[in-house]
């Protein structure tokens, strides 16, 4: 055992002892390095402890990483539409968001407002907002405004829609389904898929295709 | 280390600049929304993350799920990296926190006890005698490991096998440097007294309430 001769100059016994995991993979710096040296000279219990951790270190090293399948796919979906909502969370775009709908509110006011006092009940609406739609389309769609060319054309190729209309003034496109009929339930499906896209940020049924109401 | 390469079948599709530029111009590029710079961390790390994540908890499924969340932080922050730690040290310090999450909500839900197997590795040029001798003695402080806590797993397994410093765990860990020392201290009282012993613990003895 170690007489714990420790000096002004020399650790004690005890530092040197909870540093020797770390002398061990090579971590200290210099001067804590000689300090352990110079103590395992003189010192037979902590060289004993020294092959105890040598003993663990290698036990450690000794054990495999445990197989894990590659979801590189997965998680690149999920961070991706993870830092769409966090940007759509982030405080600064809520008072971007609130700023700019409060000053579009304001533009659309001054610009309709002779309209508006000369043809009473008009307001501009996601349906009316500046396009006719075709008879074929059923649903109105406005994009995410991160949403690529290509994010756009991919979901649409997802559910096989095409834009057959729009953008409206209000941003809206009008979509029809190709392919297939399209019944209440189908549409509820397609808005379901859509509402739950991080990349539509709103989906509605078209005028004469009632929007499904949420089940219990 | 073998598993830290990255896959074979990725190596061909990496550009030569994926493959040789510092990682902290890698994290810069996922900040930016790099997809490939994404997945070049992801290959280098998938492993690393699963292996430190079985050493704290050895549940497959929380394994899976940390290796997947802790991917999903590393882009979400990637614009956090300053590059004053390794790279390393940082992802490593994110599975550390999630894994510790899981685990706190896996013990309220009692998830099942279906445990990874952690296979040693064993050399073919091993004299059996040396190999028993050996196997038994890495058996016994296998199973004076799972007796830690997960805080004094971390701390060895960052040390022996991550190979940091102790000013490195304290930053994986979040901890003053002196914590760290007392872990490691308290898992080494622990070790030896099992290696001595010769005899099997009690999970009362369990280290989970040292700090």
């Amino acid at each position: 055992m170690c007489p714990d001769t420790a000096s002004p100059r020399t650790p004690s016994h005890e530092s040197c002892l909870e540093l020797l995991p770390w002398y061990l993979n090579q971590t200290l710096d210099a001067s804590e390095r000689l300090a352990v040296e110079t103590h395992l000279e003189d010192c037979s219990a902590c060289r004993d402890e020294v092959v105890l951790l040598e003993t663990l270190q290698s036990s450690v090293r000794a054990v495999e990483p445990p197989p894990i399948r590659d979801r590189f796919n997965e998680v690149l979906a999920r961070a991706a539409s993870s830092r769409i909502r966090a940007f759509r969370a982030s405080p600064l775009v809520r008072w971007l968001v609130v700023g700019q709908a409060a000053a579009i509110a304001t533009l659309l006011a001054i610009l309709l407002w002779p309209t508006a006092t000369t043809r009473p009940g008009s307001y501009q609406t996601l349906s009316n907002a500046g396009n006719v739609e075709p008879s074929d389309a059923v649903l109105r769609v406005v994009f995410d405004e991160r949403a690529t060319d290509l994010d756009v054309r991919a979901l649409l190729e997802s559910i096989d829609a095409q834009i057959v209309a729009g953008p409206n003034t209000a941003g809206a496109y009008s979509l029809r389904i190709v392919g297939r009929p399209v019944d209440d339930r189908e549409r509820t499906k397609l808005l379901e898929r859509l509402r739950g896209d991080p990349l539509v940020r709103f989906a509605e049924a078209m005028r004469g295709a009632p929007s499904p109401e949420p089940e219990d | 280390m073998a598993y830290l390469s990255p896959d074979p079948s990725f190596e061909w599709r990496m550009t030569a600049s994926a493959k040789t530029e510092t990682e902290q111009a890698l994290v810069r590029r996922v900040a930016r929304g790099d997809v490939e710079a994404f997945e070049a961390i992801y290959r280098r790390y998938r492993l690393r993350v699963a292996r430190f994540a079985a050493r704290l908890t050895r549940h497959p499924d929380i394994v899976e799920e940390v290796v997947n969340d802790t991917m999903v932080v590393v882009w979400q922050k990637a614009g956090r990296f300053r590059g004053r730690s390794k790279l390393s040290t940082w992802i490593l310090g994110i599975a550390y926190r999630i894994t510790l999450k899981r685990l706190r909500e896996s013990s309220r839900r009692t998830r099942a006890e279906v445990e990874l197997p952690l296979e040693p590795q064993s050399s073919e040029a091993d004299e059996p005698e040396a190999r028993l001798s050996r196997s038994q003695s890495r058996e016994r402080i296998r199973q004076a490991l799972l007796r830690l806590s997960p805080k004094h797993r971390a701390v060895i397994e960052l040390t022996f096998f991550e190979e940091l410093s102790y000013r490195e765990i304290a930053e994986v860990v979040g901890c003053p440097h002196n914590t760290v020392k007392t872990r490691m201290f308290h898992a080494r009282r622990h070790l030896r007294q099992v290696l001595e012993d010769g005899a099997s613990f009690t999970p009362s003895r369990r280290l989970s309430d040292v700090p």
